[in-house]
């Protein structure tokens, strides 16, 4: 047996290692190097460019719902504006204050002279 | 040998944990196939629930308008206090310090600290100072929400057209309510990512927000100026009188457009809660009278439209009381023989009667419905009353006669007024109108209403020789003398009419008017003016007049309307005018 395992030990040594080509190792191309580093360099960037763009529309989505808040704070500004502006030139108020404060009162008849055109 | 075996078992060992990875793999990517695709819907829902949010944006509510762009009803933001009692840690503390601001009790306050509801409201719509106060506590579990209040800025002008809106902005009463579904705006929802700290990231970005949920702005035909007029003279007649109540209507004869429309008494609708029910209602659409003598001028005209009489016919007024089947109808004074226009004039019953019964009920009946009564008018405010008056099988004699000087039947002051427009245009009934234009958030218009004629009832000639039967009214002998207004000539109508009151006309309780329009040949105003149980100065021609005169001489002078050229009475007056030259001051001896 052990020498049946022999023979064929130097049997596959003799016939099928020793004939089987083994590449040696040999320098990567200049070319190859390059290439790969492009590749990588190019993944990189395309990935950087997706995260700029990201963080920017996150960015702009903050900025957004600022000046959305600003502008509803704005409108409802302008809206309590043109109410204050229309209680007071109401026309109780402004007549109340033209004939008591200051004594103002209607023209007569008497006092209004129709220019004709 | 050795090499061998240890070999072997190296190639042994390597497949045994090669077949152990790809067991890990399989298994790996069974669970990936089970969370990526079996359950990918559901997982997708939660990381959005976590991370998505959407955000309310609660409508605007329309502004109305009066025809000048002045604002009589607008909406703000206000907030509005909420709590979520689970989250409350000291209802008691919480009770104590709120409900000093809030001005309501501790113990309600605490009451509704302490209940079981996840979310309960402490105070709808707190003014912005009390808000202020209480973020300052920083209590937890309690916090605002935004809301819109209505503010009426012109306060009780033209409350009872205006109506009011409820606690969640609905609209109850008037314009508010007619068109609550125009003007209350639509509210939207904008979805936004949500970061850590809980903010809103609109990462696709905003339309423009205001035009989408903006309800549509409404211009009414109200000018605010003379709607105030109306009603300070108004107030003023009522208080004078010690009546119960009143109504004035202002149209323009040619348009339709009400450009004023007051009743007293009036209310704030800022507070409409603090007045009476009673205040609330729009009597020149809502109320229905019996318009007494203020009908004649109708029956006058359709007699003269279908040339039954002539102005110049003479009809005997029985010396002021005539029996009619067996009622008696009688006059205030007595009078003898009258021509037409003196029936109107003096506001003979008896005449009116005798020239009814020449018209015959059925056209009697054609032309009051002609005129627009015993129908709605159509107009956009809510609650209006059509009028009545008995079906033609059931006109007795009486009836008719009674219906010829304005009782029997009822009617609105809209009604009235639109009738007298139609003598002021020339005969054209006009469709009256309250909403000039309906505008959306954008300032595009949705909707323009312009005049519109319903019908001719009767002939610019049957209407000109009304006019100046009416003109005869407000003249010296006539009963309006006193609506008769310096520098214009007035046309109009006196009434003075009865009540009914358990079963019968009352002799107490009247209700005094005076209907007319003015310039008389070259209308600008047609005006109606009710006063509802007057104390005081009963008929109408001593206190309804009055203040129709004195609302139409304001009208006319805010209107820039210039007075009719009266005749030159004084020839050397004019002479002294053309001669002495005007010396101008020159302007730096100022």
């Amino acid at each position: 047996m052990q020498n049946f395992i022999a023979s064929a030990e130097k049997f596959i040594h003799t016939n099928v290692l020793a004939r089987q080509h083994v590449r040696r190792d040999t320098d990567v191309s200049r070319m190859d190097m390059a290439c790969i580093i492009f590749m990588c360099a190019v993944i990189m960037l395309a990935f950087f460019i997706f995260l700029w763009v990201r963080i920017y529309s996150l960015e702009i989505g903050y900025r957004i719902s600022d000046d959305h808040k600003v502008h509803e704070e704005l409108v409802q500004e302008n809206k309590k504006l043109k109410v204050e502006r229309a209680a007071l030139k109401s026309s109780s108020r402004l007549e109340t204050i033209a004939l008591n404060r200051l004594g103002m009162t209607l023209p007569r008849k008497t006092q209004v002279v129709i220019v004709p055109w | 040998m050795v090499k061998m075996k240890s070999r072997n078992e190296l190639a042994k060992n390597i497949r045994f944990i090669a077949m152990g990875f790809m067991v890990l793999f399989a298994v790996t990517g069974l669970r990936a196939y089970f969370l990526q695709v079996l359950k990918s819907g559901e997982l997708t829902e939660i990381i959005q629930g976590q991370y998505m949010t959407s955000v309310e944006l609660m409508p605007y509510r329309g502004t109305v308008y009066d025809r000048n762009g002045a604002e009589l009803a607008a909406s703000l933001d206000v907030e509005s206090l909420y709590a979520r009692p689970g989250l409350v840690r000291d209802p008691k503390g919480a009770a104590k310090l709120l409900a000093p601001i809030l001005e309501m009790p501790t113990q309600a306050v605490y009451r509704i600290l302490a209940s079981t509801k996840p979310f309960v409201w402490l105070q709808r719509k707190v003014t912005p100072t009390q808000a202020d106060k209480i973020k300052a506590l920083k209590i937890e579990g309690v916090g605002f929400l935004k809301e819109s209040q209505r503010f009426y800025p012109q306060k009780e002008l033209a409350a009872q057209v205006l109506g009011f809106v409820g606690v969640d902005s609905q609209g109850l009463e008037g314009i508010e309510r007619q068109y609550d579904r125009i003007i209350k705006g639509k509210s939207r929802k904008l979805f936004a990512d949500r970061d850590a700290k809980g903010r809103h990231v609109f990462v696709e970005g905003l339309q423009p927000l205001d035009q989408s949920r903006q309800g549509n702005d409404l211009l009414l035909s109200i000018d605010k100026n003379i709607q105030h007029i109306a009603e300070k003279e108004l107030q003023a007649a009522v208080a004078l009188s010690e009546a119960k109540g009143g109504t004035a209507i202002v149209m323009d004869p040619w348009t339709g457009e009400i450009l004023a429309s007051a009743v007293c008494p009036l209310f704030n609708p800022n507070q409409y809660a603090e007045s009476a029910r009673e205040s609330w209602r729009n009597r020149a659409v809502s109320d229905i009278y019996e318009p007494g003598s203020t009908f004649k001028t109708f029956l006058v005209a359709s007699a003269l439209e279908e040339g039954i009489v002539k102005p110049s016919d003479m009809f005997f007024c029985e010396n002021g009381s005539y029996r009619v089947a067996r009622r008696v109808i009688h006059d205030v004074h007595a009078y003898g023989w009258l021509d037409v226009a003196s029936i109107i004039k003096r506001s003979s019953n008896i005449g009116v009667s005798k020239i009814g019964k020449q018209l015959g009920k059925e056209q009697m009946y054609q032309y009051i419905r002609r005129f627009g009564f015993t129908a709605e008018t159509g107009i956009s405010l809510p609650a209006e009353q059509s009028g009545f008056m008995p079906s033609l099988k059931n006109c007795s004699e009486h009836t008719q006669s009674a219906i010829s000087f304005g009782q029997s039947i009822t009617v609105t002051p809209l009604q009235m007024v639109t009738a007298y427009s139609a003598i002021a245009n020339g005969g054209m009934l006009m469709q009256p109108q309250i909403v000039k234009r309906i505008v959306d958030g954008a300032g595009a218009v949705v909707k323009q209403n312009g005049p519109v004629v319903k019908r001719r009832v009767i002939s610019e000639k049957t209407a000109g020789i009304m006019r100046d039967m009416l003109k005869q009214v407000v003249a010296p002998g006539g009963t309006g003398t006193k609506a008769a207004v310096e520098g214009y000539c007035v046309a109009g109508k006196t009434g003075t009419s009865q009540k009914i009151d358990q079963g019968g006309y009352s002799h107490s309780k009247i209700i005094a008017s005076f209907a007319g329009f003015v310039p008389a040949d070259d209308p600008r105003l047609a005006i109606i003016v009710l006063v509802d149980e007057p104390q005081r100065m009963r008929y109408g021609g001593e206190i309804a007049a009055p203040a129709f005169s004195r609302m139409a001489n304001a009208m006319l002078n805010y209107l820039h309307v210039p007075p009719e050229p009266a005749p030159v009475q004084d020839p050397d007056l004019l002479k002294e005018i053309r001669t002495e030259p005007v010396k101008l001051a020159k302007l730096d001896e100022a």
